[in-house]
């Protein structure tokens, strides 16, 4: 199943963004406020966004069918008739 | 006649300043009560004592800013300051009634400025003075709502391992006790100064202090005394809205919500610039809140919040303006 990035990441994005848009608007002794408010939110945004994409969340990878001697303590009994092919 | 006129405006600026307390004393104590750790009675008697010392720690530069920062000092009267002050005071009011957790930071500088252009025009107000306060209306919140995901965030990893959940909360329980004391002194060293400035142009305007003068040490004492009775006074109604209603906390979260704000307001503090204590604990609180999910904050008194504060300049900047008008009028 595909991922998406939830809600909470463009969240952070949206005030990431609007601490940026203001630096032109500060005094210039206080930039520096807005770029460190921004960078925290940019570094919080990519962190969310990755664990949507990547977290715990995220769909367990499709497995190869497992061999039965993986599972089974003992090796199966062979089916009647068969030629010794395991039972699943 | 004069005297008597500097005297009653040192006194309604004084009210205001004690109201200021009254209206944002949920702020102080909204998180150690919804979280349990003190009761609603000792918690504001807790904040009050630090809004009162907060002058100990704090310069006075967010005073210097109101008084000569925001509107042209030669701009000031007597009677600017009075409509500034009605002003401030009649929004206060309005959103104390119906509960909204406003800025009277804001509804302050509204207030003064709606005066002072009702006096002189446009010209009245001090470009730069104003773009750093808009500035930080947006900035400040944000800066909070970062910092208390980052500190819970955090706090939650250093802990992520420890088993003896009872204890943990136990020890947060304790250091919210201190969080929430940096957080009444944050408060009371911006809010207070606010008043300090104003009753600075009041002083300067009247002749009684040249205009290089600095915020006389009564001032400062009057105008902690005034804010921390107020804190003391209580703000209950407005309570639930800012502790339990935006989104639950927990000791830890309390804890978090409050050390960033305290930390974006001894940052503004020190460098003279009048936030609203309200947006800023708002911020931290929700960003706490987004620590678990966005869906964790309750969106719906969060977007009144945004509404109130996109209202009180232009509000109080109303009222004051249709204050002064009848004394330029008359002239």
């Amino acid at each position: 199943m595909r991922r998406t990035i939830g809600r909470r990441p463009l969240f952070f994005f949206v005030a990431t963004l609007a601490c940026a848009a203001l630096v032109p608007a500060t005094p210039s002794d206080l930039r520096w406020v807005d770029w460190f408010t921004a960078a925290l939110g940019a570094f919080w945004t990519i962190m969310l966004a990755l664990e949507d994409l990547l977290g715990p969340g995220a769909p367990p990878r499709p497995e190869r069918h497992p061999r039965v001697e993986d599972t089974m303590p003992f090796a199966p009994p062979p089916r009647p008739g068969a030629g010794g092919r395991p039972a699943e | 006649m004069a005297t008597v006129a500097l005297v009653f405006v040192i006194a309604v600026a004084l009210a205001f300043d004690y109201f200021n307390g009254f209206h944002d004393a949920a702020n102080s104590i909204a998180t150690v009560v919804s979280t349990r750790v003190l009761s609603p009675r000792i918690a504001v008697a807790w904040a009050a004592v630090f809004n009162f010392i907060a002058f100990l720690i704090f310069k006075t530069k967010v005073a210097s800013t109101i008084a000569k920062g925001v509107v042209q000092p030669s701009v000031f009267t007597i009677g600017v300051v009075f409509a500034g002050l009605v002003g401030a005071i009649a929004w206060d009011l309005l959103t104390w009634y119906f509960g909204l957790p406003t800025s009277s930071s804001h509804a302050l500088i509204g207030g003064l400025a709606g005066a002072g252009v009702a006096r002189a025009g446009w010209s009245a107000l001090i470009g730069s003075g104003f773009q750093k306060i808009a500035v930080f209306i947006v900035i400040a919140p944000i800066l909070g709502l970062f910092l208390g995901f980052t500190i819970l965030v955090g706090v939650m990893w250093a802990f992520h391992r420890y088993r003896k959940v009872d204890r943990l909360n136990h020890g947060f329980r304790r250091t919210q006790l201190l969080s929430a004391a940096a957080y009444s002194l944050g408060h009371g060293g911006n809010d207070a100064q606010k008043t300090m400035g104003v009753i600075l142009a009041l002083l300067i305007a009247a002749h009684h202090l040249p205009a290089s003068a600095s915020v006389p040490i009564w001032v400062v004492l009057s105008c902690h005394a005034a804010i921390a009775l107020g804190t003391l006074s209580g703000g209950w109604r407005i309570v639930h809205t800012m502790g339990s209603r935006i989104t639950k906390l927990q000791p830890v979260g309390g804890m978090s919500a409050e050390a960033a704000a305290s930390a974006t307001l001894f940052f503004t503090a020190a460098h003279g610039i009048p936030v609203s204590t309200t947006h800023t604990i708002t911020g931290a609180i929700v960003g706490v809140g987004t620590t678990q999910r966005l869906s964790a904050v309750r969106w719906g008194v969060a977007g009144r919040v945004v509404w109130a504060w996109i209202l009180t300049i232009p509000g109080a900047f109303a009222v004051a303006w249709i204050v002064f008008m009848p004394f330029h009028l008359a002239r």
